[in-house]
């Protein structure tokens, strides 16, 4: 891999992200959207690739090293957005950010979190997944979430991470 | 022999120069134009070639799986630690570990094989990454399962039969812990890596590293516009 390949793989992922943040600025939506992520991400890939092969000699091994550097962008960006656009912890530590709130008692983080609708808001994401239904406040699993929550166990208990939420 | 290997990389023979350049050789196949592109043919070696470095990379990854979960349950079984935050210095030791060993080993395997060419290094790099990728899949789904709030509500939700009312599934959170527990738990963990003070019931201030991650996070989200968080 050459600076000329590097080079690609920077357009491609250049293309990505700002495709990336002009949706997301566009269409502001409480959905991590992880799933047009990714397709994004593929996208830049394939221009990285399209680019390599139109302007350099085409080559397997240089292909597969380009793709390689290029998927390991994308995991280590999904990595990091899936912390920030979901962590309770991130949303936590923001919070002792403004000078008036340095210091907080733990009553007031918990009234706080239970007072907002972060925890619902999970479960109206999940509706919209098909995971779980709502009915006059009632959560009920769908198969499909049933599914998910039975495969969560056995991987817990395979990484030996157990599920303590 | 390792440093013979580093020395051919840094300075290629011809041989291996035949990838970038025009240039026709049996073994490597031929370069020809095709609609005004450059394009040279595949040879049944660079195929074999993928594939077997696509193995390499996904045993690795194995073997940092399997060799990870021994030790720490080992470690747990002699109860000389159950803390998440060794666990994770020694995923990240054998990480690294296992990265620079595959660059070594790439380094001291030639291709085609046995022509004594090693296997130039920008393949070698697109190895390793490839590896790490496996590794940062590892990591998420490991922080995923373990602190997952969505899917630790689809398992209590399964574990009270199927259905639950909203309310008490916020009060009865990850297995009986609660909203508070859960809360409890983070602000514990960001407690012991550096990131803020606890005194008593008194949450605050920021640390300096803290006070970062805080600032990056509040200007990622801004940036994103993201409405719902965390």
């Amino acid at each position: 891999m050459d600076f000329r390949d590097l080079f690609y793989v920077v357009v491609g992922n250049a293309v990505f992200l700002a495709f990336h943040i002009g949706m997301w600025r566009m269409r502001p939506s409480s959905n991590p959207r992880i799933l047009l992520l990714v397709l994004l991400g593929l996208f830049g890939m394939g221009i990285s690739s399209i680019m390599a092969v139109f302007f350099s000699k085409f080559d397997i091994l240089r292909l597969f090293a380009l793709l390689c550097s290029g998927l390991f962008f994308l995991v280590f960006y999904l990595f990091i957005y899936a912390g920030v656009a979901r962590s309770v912890s991130l949303t936590l530590l923001s919070r002792f950010l403004s000078a008036d709130t340095r210091i907080i008692g733990f009553d007031s983080i918990t009234e706080e979190y239970l007072e907002s609708s972060r925890f619902e808001d999970r479960i109206y994401l999940m509706e919209e997944a098909g995971l779980v239904s709502l009915v006059n406040g009632i959560v009920k699993l769908t198969p499909k979430g049933s599914a998910l929550a039975r495969c969560s166990k056995v991987a817990a208990r395979l990484l030996g991470t157990g599920m303590v939420g | 022999m390792v440093l013979e290997a580093e020395t051919q990389r840094a300075n290629p023979p011809m041989k291996c120069l035949a990838m970038s350049t025009e240039f026709e050789d049996p073994k490597r196949g031929h370069v020809q134009e095709q609609y005004g592109t450059k394009v040279k043919e595949m040879t049944g070696d660079e195929i074999k070639m993928v594939f077997f470095l696509i193995l390499l990379s996904f045993s690795a990854f194995i073997v940092m799986v399997v060799v990870h979960r021994s030790v720490v349950t080992l470690l747990r079984a002699i109860k000389i630690f159950d803390s998440a935050g060794i666990s994770s210095v020694i995923l990240l030791g054998l990480i690294i570990v296992i990265a620079i060993s595959m660059w070594k080993v790439l380094g001291n395997i030639s291709f085609p094989v046995g022509s004594g060419i090693p296997v130039p290094s920008f393949v070698a790099a697109g190895v390793v990454f490839l590896y790490l990728t496996g590794c940062l899949i590892y990591l998420e789904s490991c922080s995923l399962f373990s602190r997952g709030i969505s899917l630790r509500i689809l398992v209590d939700l399964h574990e009270r039969g199927g259905s639950s009312e909203a309310e008490n599934l916020k009060a009865a959170y990850g297995a009986g812990l609660g909203v508070e527990g859960m809360l409890a738990k983070r602000l514990d963990t960001m407690k012991k890596f550096g990131l803020l003070y606890i005194r008593d019931d008194r949450v605050g201030p920021l640390t300096l590293l803290g006070a970062i991650f805080a600032r990056v996070a509040v200007n990622f989200r801004r940036l994103l516009r993201m409405k719902m968080v965390g």
